[in-house]
């Protein structure tokens, strides 16, 4: 067997651990995000008034996905090979 | 897409089963020596094939790219671990495997090796998102829509989409690159920024902050472009600490190359030759790739809001 073998055991368990902390993090700062609750009335007001407000709700998408069923629909396939491998 | 997919979970479920039977072999035959290293690593091979079952039920660029990012680094870093252990020489120059070792053992370690590698190799070209269609309509009048030459659909920066390998190596740029070599370039023709590159989106948020956080000049203003932008430093401190010395690498190995070429002229002892050799190549290719910095320059743009 090559050497450092214990080593190179110990870097792939702190490796797992980092990535589970990761998605741990990823997740709790998530869950921070809240829907308004009240109308704000000053930001209403604004809209009209600021000639500088030229922001639309189109310019927060990326873009419409093109064919994005298909893109998917080649993954969700994967549903039937992970079954077959886990039977 | 599918096969490739396909592959990565037979692969992660055959390094399962690899890492599996070694650690049933050496609870066996062993005992307690290998028995910790061996649950070890069939603990990252299980979280591997986790991350892989689940990223398949993914159907949101969101969280198919999460998956996919945390994939490719995981197998990356086994990859370059398991390459590197496998090409050192072993300490005890007598026999390169002592006779406890048995065969099949040494022979999984390698399956599960090339597996790591050629797991990587899929998942890093894998694409991270569909392509984008953004209607120029949005934001070009009617004039720059009609001097558009080019008129694929496909038209949003492939930065959203790109795999891994793609957004390292910049290949989305290519689109604008060949733009160069056509007959005429209006503006309709560059591809579209994803949303949060847009100016307006940047502006709508930097004013919400302002309005949420009145912004008081001095201090103040540095401390919140410090506490926000602490991710940018931090990843940037760390990248620049460690491709510092990979300027003094590469000599480095230059150096000790010749001396051993000069000191084992028949050739015995090769394994000490190949790693000098390859920890060159390794150290120059990370100097050549210092453009991983300007990843971070678009990060710090969009962040000082």
């Amino acid at each position: 067997m090559p050497p450092y073998q214990l080593l190179l055991a110990e870097a792939l368990v702190g490796a797992t651990i980092i990535s589970s902390f990761a998605f741990v993090l990823v997740r709790s700062q998530q869950q921070k995000i809240h829907l308004p609750t009240v109308q704000d009335a000053s930001l209403a007001d604004d809209v009209d008034q600021d000639p500088f407000n030229v922001t639309k709700p189109e310019d927060f998408i990326d873009g419409e996905p093109i064919d994005e069923d298909a893109f998917w629909a080649k993954v969700s396939v994967l549903r039937y090979a992970h079954h077959t491998i886990r039977v | 897409m599918r096969n490739r997919k396909l592959l990565l979970v037979f692969l992660s479920a055959t390094t399962l089963a690899f890492e599996g039977f070694s650690l049933g072999w050496s609870a066996y035959t062993d005992g307690e020596n290998t028995l910790i290293e061996h649950a070890f690593r069939t603990t990252f091979a299980l979280y591997i094939g986790v991350l892989v079952v689940r990223s398949v039920d993914q159907c949101t660029a969101h969280r198919h790219s999460e998956s996919v990012i945390h994939i490719t680094a995981l197998t990356f870093f086994s990859s370059v671990l398991h390459f590197a252990v496998a090409i050192l020489p072993s300490p005890d120059a007598i026999s390169v495997y002592s006779i406890q070792e048995l065969p099949p053992l040494l022979a999984l370690w390698y399956a599960v090796t090339v597996s790591y590698i050629l797991t990587f190799a899929i998942i890093a070209t894998t694409p991270r998102g569909p392509p984008l269609h953004y209607s120029p309509s949005f934001i070009y009048s009617q004039k720059t829509i009609d001097d558009t030459t080019n008129k694929a659909y496909e038209n949003v920066c492939g930065i959203p989409g790109a795999s891994v390998a793609d957004y390292l190596w910049f290949r989305f740029v290519t689109r604008v690159v060949q733009l160069g070599s056509s007959d005429s370039v209006e503006i309709g023709d560059l591809p579209i920024l994803p949303a949060t590159m847009r100016a307006t989106y940047q502006f709508c948020r930097m004013r919400m902050n302002l309005r949420a956080k009145p912004l008081k000049p001095g201090w103040d203003l540095a401390w919140r472009l410090l506490s926000l932008n602490k991710f940018g430093f931090l990843v940037e401190a760390l990248l620049a600490a460690s491709a510092a010395p990979m300027w003094f690498a590469s000599p480095f190995f230059v150096r000790k190359l010749i001396a051993y070429l000069e000191g084992d002229p028949d050739r015995l002892h090769r394994g000490w030759g190949w790693v000098y050799a390859l920890a060159q190549f390794a150290s120059l290719v990370i100097v050549t790739q210092r453009n991983f910095f300007s990843c971070n320059a678009v990060y710090f743009d969009v962040h000082v809001s």
